[in-house]
């Protein structure tokens, strides 16, 4: 009995140990093949991207492009992959396998991706993330590919815009299309402006809303007339142009391309004493400065009466839907704007893994161009995840729906059907809102933080100290400001500034 | 790790012969030991190479070796500011508290839950102080929010009137009030976690030397100072020395969820891992991440070897090495 005890357990050490050599060989196997793959594949791409269309088709070609999915996985992905992959196909010989990642996941697994060489092509990147991923080399330049392959994604942006997406020169991705601009105001619920009869023509600027704030106030007992959530008034209500960081701005959009430190502007300290004002005449919910709810939800809640806003075409319907009341909304500023971050909210982008980013080229021109594939990829099949109702609305089926997205997400949604609750013509007015707005004189500028990226991290720490309760009006400024300006000053936001400025002046110089 | 010392020990005070016929007869102890020793090389050594990631300008299109060497630039901005001081002092404070104060009430928990007779209750008691450590930090910080909001929280609405205290307290903007806030929250979440182990050891002492200090007349008291303390004290230096390693983290979930993150609170609740954090979060800099986490191991490595030299010192059978 003895002995066979010894022998189980002997046989127990060894199948563990078996398993995990296992394992790890596998393991090791793996990465060996994909770093020795992924040299090579870039030298040919090198080579190749100069070549004629028709032969950069000749083979057939697999895409792998990954997106971001918020909520579960849709469970019919590969129906729509197999739709696309039929028009694809017959395009540009090649098809498609969508990689959906959960957004929980998303940051890590591209990082993993990328760095253990897995093959992929096409992926979205955030606005946020894509000037990292250029400086650690994920993502690879593309003006060669555009102008071989991506006639229909310039006309699509418009090159204007497309610029935004340039770093040092250099383009590493494209915008999606979307409203490339914001206006500032507030939006309001209409029962209660109604209710006690206030006239929204008379609300010009943010002196106007003190009376209106007072009248609910009064009249609505546990109504926070103004919602701060988890934005806050001061980033909706812009009068400059944020150049990333905020660490640094231009003051108008314009201000002759000299960049100033807005904490220290009087318009600054203005306005946080009045939303210190505000806070103290209780227009403000109490908990502002650390609540994780946001401002749609409170208004929902009927605990907040009005939250700050940048509007566009849509947005006020999209809010509406939300809330499931009128809303109402008052411009604050007289013009909408559009600066660089307002572009890049997301982007497309090739993968320094992709084997042939020819072909991921072209498909990302399809994406921006060609009407199927983008209803495809955001309302799915037609007849299964949609139903037609006019030549350009739809309208989803009564019963769950097993294909979802995000139009954000989409490169060009200005080619897709609109839902039948939104305005039909949502789109031509974004791309008229796009072409009207006013374009910040450093429309194109992107600051590499990289020369300073200690003083960024260290900068970062102070606005996570102090901007929030001061911008919630929570904390009375008068002593607090300072503090805040002086650690900035001790941060190392002066250098910060200096460093942008030198790069802007670079910017505009080659620009010219 | 424990299989390795204690199949190593024997065979260290046995010599040429006798040491082959040892090994033959623990073979299979030592092959049982592969895997452990395995897991231990590939998850914890091999990835010990990412150390160089610290010193290096990461760019995945070079590769993590191909990329450029920065020297000590990824480590500047742990010390440039200010807030470096205020950071590693929050840090090491709050577990200096937690190391000492946690010692002397998970071993007073141990101790009376050792004096509790009926096993039911006992299981009760049990099972209701380790519940908290179950619940996620998350969720902790919004039992904490139950109790301090500002506008409902059951602190502003029932306890400081009951206390005859009018004004509200803005509990997420005075700083001053958190370092005990966070002391208390860590102890309510880890205490029945961390007492199990002084638990487990009381179990193992003898009832006979209680029933001989008994015949002699010795209190309750005197039977704890006398028997108990002395009987686990390898226990209880055994579990300093391995917290004391961790002196330079700090609870990630406890000092960034349960403020909230306010920033009014940066003062006494900022530590290392929330800097590093709401510093790096946007642009994500692997480099610089990973200096902070080179700094800490190596801070914490530094105080376990001090730690053991001076428990050598005291007395050599219960350092660890």
């Amino acid at each position: 009995m003895r002995r066979k005890t010894k022998y189980f357990s002997l046989l127990l050490a060894a199948a563990v140990f078996i398993s995990l050599l296992a394992a790890c060989s596998s393991n090791t196997g793996n990465n060996e093949g994909n770093n020795s793959t992924a040299p090579t594949t870039n030298e040919e791409n090198g080579g190749q991207a100069t070549t004629s269309g028709d032969e950069a088709t000749k083979d057939p070609y697999e895409i792998t492009l990954a997106m971001p999915v918020f909520g579960s996985i849709p469970k019919d992905i590969e129906v729509v992959q197999a739709e696309i992959n039929k028009i694809s196909q017959a395009k540009i010989n090649a098809t498609v396998k969508i990689l959906p990642i959960s957004i929980g996941a998303w940051q890590q697994q591209m990082n993993l991706m990328m760095s253990g060489g897995e093959k992929l092509d096409l992926a979205f990147t955030f606005g946020q993330s894509y000037p990292s991923q250029v400086a650690m080399g994920q993502i690879e330049p593309i003006d060669e590919l555009l102008s071989a392959y991506g006639e229909g994604i310039k006309q699509a942006i418009g090159t204007e815009y497309l610029k935004s997406a340039e770093v040092s020169g250099k383009h590493y991705g494209v915008p999606t299309l979307h409203d490339y601009a914001g206006q500032s105001g507030i939006i309001m619920r209409k029962d209660l402006l109604d209710k006690y009869k206030i006239n929204i023509d008379s609300i010009k600027t943010l002196d106007d809303l003190d009376s209106v704030f007072k009248t609910i106030k009064e009249n609505e007992p546990g109504m926070a007339p103004l919602a701060i959530g988890t934005g806050g008034p001061l980033d909706s209500y812009v009068t400059y142009d944020r150049l990333g960081d905020r660490f640094g701005v231009l003051p108008g959009f314009d201000n002759g391309l000299k960049i100033e430190n807005y904490y220290e502007s009087t318009e600054y300290a203005d306005l946080l004493n009045r939303m210190h004002q505000w806070f103290k005449a209780g227009y403000i919910n109490k908990d502002a400065a650390t609540t994780q709810i946001p401002e749609i939800d409170m208004v929902k809640e009927d605990k907040a009466f009005s939250y700050f806003a940048r509007n566009k075409p849509g947005y006020v319907s999209e809010q509406e839907r939300g809330i499931g009341k009128e809303m109402v909304f008052v411009n604050l500023l007289p013009e909408a704007y559009s600066a660089t971050s307002d572009v890049m909210v997301g982007m497309w982008t090739i993968s320094q893994n992709s084997e042939n980013q020819q072909r991921a080229m072209m498909f990302l021109n399809l994406m921006y161009t060609d009407k199927d594939i983008a209803n495809l990829m955001l309302w799915g099949v037609e007849g299964k995840h949609y139903m037609k109702v006019t030549e350009t609305s739809i309208d989803l089926p009564e019963t769950t729906v097993d294909y979802a997205t995000q139009s954000w997400l989409m490169a060009n949604p200005f080619l897709t059907y609109t839902h039948v609750d939104t305005e039909p013509d949502v789109w031509t007015k974004m791309k008229a809102f796009n072409e009207e707005a006013v374009k910040s004189k450093a429309l194109g500028f992107s600051f590499n933080a990289e020369p300073v990226k200690n003083e960024i991290t260290a900068l970062n720490n102070v606005v996570q100290q102090y901007r929030k309760i001061l911008e919630t009006g929570t904390i009375d400024p008068t002593k607090r400001l300072p503090e805040f300006i002086a650690k900035l000053k001790a941060a190392g936001i002066d250098k910060v500034i200096v460093e942008k400025q030198k790069q802007l002046d670079a910017w505009a110089a080659a620009k010219q | 790790m424990e299989q390795a010392t204690s199949a190593a020990v024997p065979l260290d005070v046995l010599k040429g012969k006798k040491r082959k016929n040892k090994y033959r007869k623990y073979w299979p102890l030592m092959t049982m030991m592969i895997p452990g020793l395995l897991y231990l090389l590939f998850n914890n050594y091999l990835p010990m190479a990412g150390i160089v990631i610290a010193f290096k300008d990461v760019n995945f299109a070079k590769g993590i070796l191909q990329s450029d060497w920065t020297g000590f630039d990824n480590f500047e901005y742990l010390f440039k500011t200010s807030d470096a001081y205020i950071i590693t002092r929050n840090t090491i404070l709050y577990n200096v508290v937690f190391l000492v104060l946690g010692t002397v009430l998970s071993l007073a928990c141990a101790i009376l839950l050792n004096e509790i007779k009926n096993k039911l209750l006992l299981k009760a008691y049990q099972s209701l102080i380790t519940l908290p450590h179950l619940i996620s930090m998350v969720i902790v910080s919004y039992l904490v929010y139950a109790f301090l909001s500002p506008e409902v929280g059951f602190m502003n609405k029932t306890i400081l009137p009951w206390l005859g205290i009018e004004d509200e307290v803005l509990w997420y903007f005075e700083s001053k009030y958190w370092p005990v806030i966070l002391t208390l929250v860590h102890f309510w979440k880890g205490i029945g976690f961390s007492s199990i182990v002084f638990f487990a050891a009381l179990l193992g002492i003898d009832e006979e030397y209680y029933e001989a200090a008994r015949l002699d007349g010795a209190s309750r008291w005197k039977q704890i100072r006398h028997i108990t303390l002395p009987i686990i004290t390898p226990i209880i230096i055994l579990m300093t020395l391995l917290s004391v390693g961790r002196i330079f983290y700090s609870d990630f979930g406890l000092f960034y969820q349960v403020p909230l993150n306010s920033g009014a609170l940066f003062e006494t609740t900022a530590t290392i891992d929330t800097y590093v954090f709401n510093g790096l979060m946007g642009s994500g800099d692997l480099g610089m991440s990973a200096a902070a986490g080179l700094y800490q191991s190596i801070v914490g490595f530094i105080l376990v070897v001090l730690a053991n030299y001076s428990v050598r010192l005291y007395s050599k059978d219960n350092a660890l090495f």
